[in-house]
């Protein structure tokens, strides 16, 4: 490329229109003026709390984002200001640009800490309650499935007869928690899917 | 503006500017930031003050708030100004019921323009005086003393009304330099305001009987010629005239078409009997004929009918000019407007091969 080329090339990327995009801190302090967060939300996420669970058992519904409308960019008061900045600088992670609501920037630092290769798509589509718990499943069916294989490896040792027998058969809780379980991680994946 | 005065923040007025709370954004911090002595900012840059550990960004001119505030915030001028001429306008409404410068403006500036001499070599319009004189030789009026009280004539109802806002006056202070809740300014707001709408109110109320005495003098001995009219409601000189609608101040300005001819799709003739054509004084402005009467641009047969004018846009308010216009295009249509070819308008003349009976104007044929 002789230098009339390159000079034509690089007139013709700098003229090209760039798309306007909200930046992080636009996203975050659209949440705090809907939702009128006040300063008391930052004790909220210095306690990194269990968040779900209570609902661990609960895997029936996929629950989806809310839509909201962010502004294009934001000017606030000074108060509304400084929490927008707390909160970016506590939630330091690539989720939180993906929040719409104030219990997903609280859920976002766990699910990052579980996750941090969830995909832009899955994010923008489900709350983060619900890939949390799908994260939390997936880990649970490893466990299950753990024990499974142990309890297996114990019962090889045990006498021919006794295996002979019971080959295969798993306590019914554990086979329906685990069929609970496959089911939910398959919701989430199979709708991600379509 | 409204949202401002009732969003509970608090302002700041410094040198008769209002000074908002200064809005963040990241680069606006970074601004702030790197000036070096916020206290000194106002200085610098006149536009950010920093107090009591808040900063402020300039945004109003006090005065010139208060100078717009009708256009922008209508609600609450309003509000001010109906307060305000509650206490004066009582006296000055009950004025002008029977002759009022609608009536004045209908005889001295519609008339004359109707009503033209045409005498031998003697053209143009007449004077107030000549057109006092021309009513005087037509009408026959009685040697009556009329009464002035409730006319343009009577001056005592707007002295009062003046009197009254010489009571109400405030005379406008800016606010003082320091904090300000907005609670407080907009009370500031509507002392403010109450003195702007006093102050124009006592300059038209001035303007008013300035005009008044200059009436006065100018008609002087045949004030009761005038004064005979508003009595009598209605008035008809040279086929120009005006009838009151019902007790109120409103009037139906009138000219007569005379008879005219129009002719149809075939070339044959219908002669038109003589019509009143008339525009009101209060909206709709829209000619209409007084009369019951047929026209291939009224609906029906009937009397008081609108006529139809296609792409014509009525004035929005009562003038000498809008009534002359609307009186000269009412006339032209009826007697210009119709197009043989084109048969435009409700009914045509002839009968039309897809004839529907409406109106027929077979009657009027010659």
């Amino acid at each position: 490329m002789d230098l009339l080329e390159k000079i034509k090339s690089e007139r013709a990327q700098s003229s090209k229109k760039r798309p306007f995009r909200r930046t992080l801190f636009d996203q975050v302090n659209g949440l705090v003026r809907t939702y009128s967060l006040e300063e008391s939300f930052l004790s909220r996420l210095e306690v990194p709390e269990d968040y779900l669970s209570e609902a661990k058992g609960e895997f029936a519904q996929l629950k989806n984002k809310q839509p909201i409308e962010f502004p294009l960019f934001s000017l606030s008061a000074e108060k509304e200001y400084r929490l927008t900045i707390a909160i970016m600088s506590k939630v330091n992670n690539p989720y939180l640009k993906f929040a719409q609501s104030p219990d997903e920037i609280v859920i976002s630092k766990l699910l990052f800490d579980l996750n941090p290769s969830l995909g832009a798509v899955k994010l923008k589509r489900y709350h983060f309650e619900t890939l949390l718990l799908c994260e939390r499943a997936k880990k649970e069916m490893e466990d299950l499935q753990e024990q499974t294989k142990n309890r297996r490896k114990q019962e090889g040792r045990g006498s021919a007869k006794e295996s002979l027998g019971d080959e295969g058969s798993l306590p019914d809780s554990l086979e329906k928690r685990i069929k609970q379980l496959q089911s939910f991680v398959a919701k989430v994946e199979g709708s991600q899917a379509q | 503006m409204r949202r401002l005065i009732g969003s509970g923040l608090d302002f700041l007025v410094e040198s008769g500017f209002l000074y908002l709370p200064l809005l963040y954004d990241p680069d606006i911090e970074g601004e702030i930031r790197e000036i070096p002595d916020p206290t000194e900012s106002q200085e610098a840059t006149g536009c950010v003050i920093l107090n009591d550990g808040k900063h402020f960004v300039k945004s109003l001119s006090l005065h010139s708030l208060v100078a717009n505030y009708e256009r922008i915030g209508k609600d609450l001028y309003d509000q001010v100004r109906s307060a305000v001429l509650r206490h004066v306008a009582g006296p000055v409404e009950r004025n002008e019921t029977s002759l009022s410068w609608k009536l004045i403006t209908i005889i001295f500036q519609v008339m004359p323009y109707f009503i033209k001499k045409n005498r031998g070599f003697e053209r143009g319009k007449f004077g107030k005086e000549e057109i006092l004189k021309l009513i005087a030789e037509k009408v026959d009026i009685q040697p009556t003393e009329y009464e002035r009280t409730n006319t343009i004539f009577d001056l005592k109802p707007i002295q009062e009304a003046l009197k009254e806002l010489e009571k109400l006056d405030s005379p406008f202070k800016s606010p003082a330099d320091g904090i300000i809740s907005s609670s407080e300014l907009r009370n500031w707001l509507q002392q403010a305001l109450k003195s702007q709408v006093i102050e124009k109110e006592r300059t038209r109320l001035n303007n008013e009987v300035r005009r008044r005495k200059q009436l006065i003098a100018s008609v002087d001995e045949d004030m009761d010629i005038l004064l005979y009219v508003a009595h009598k409601g209605s008035l008809e000189i040279n086929g120009f005239g005006l009838s009151r609608i019902g007790t109120s101040d409103d009037y139906l300005i009138y000219k007569r078409t005379g008879e005219y001819i129009l002719k149809d799709y075939y070339g044959r003739s219908y002669l038109f009997p003589d019509c009143r054509v008339a525009v009101p004084t209060c909206s709709p402005f829209k000619p209409v004929v007084m009369e019951k009467y047929k026209h291939p641009f009224l609906y029906a047969h009937n009397a008081g009918q609108e006529i139809c004018m296609h792409g014509f846009y009525p004035p929005q308010q009562f003038s000498a000019e809008s009534a002359v216009q609307l009186l000269e295009e009412g006339i032209n249509a009826l007697l210009y407007g119709y197009d043989a070819r084109r048969r435009n308008g409700y009914h045509s003349l002839d009968r039309t091969r897809e004839y529907v009976k409406t109106v027929e104007f077979e009657d009027y044929r010659v």
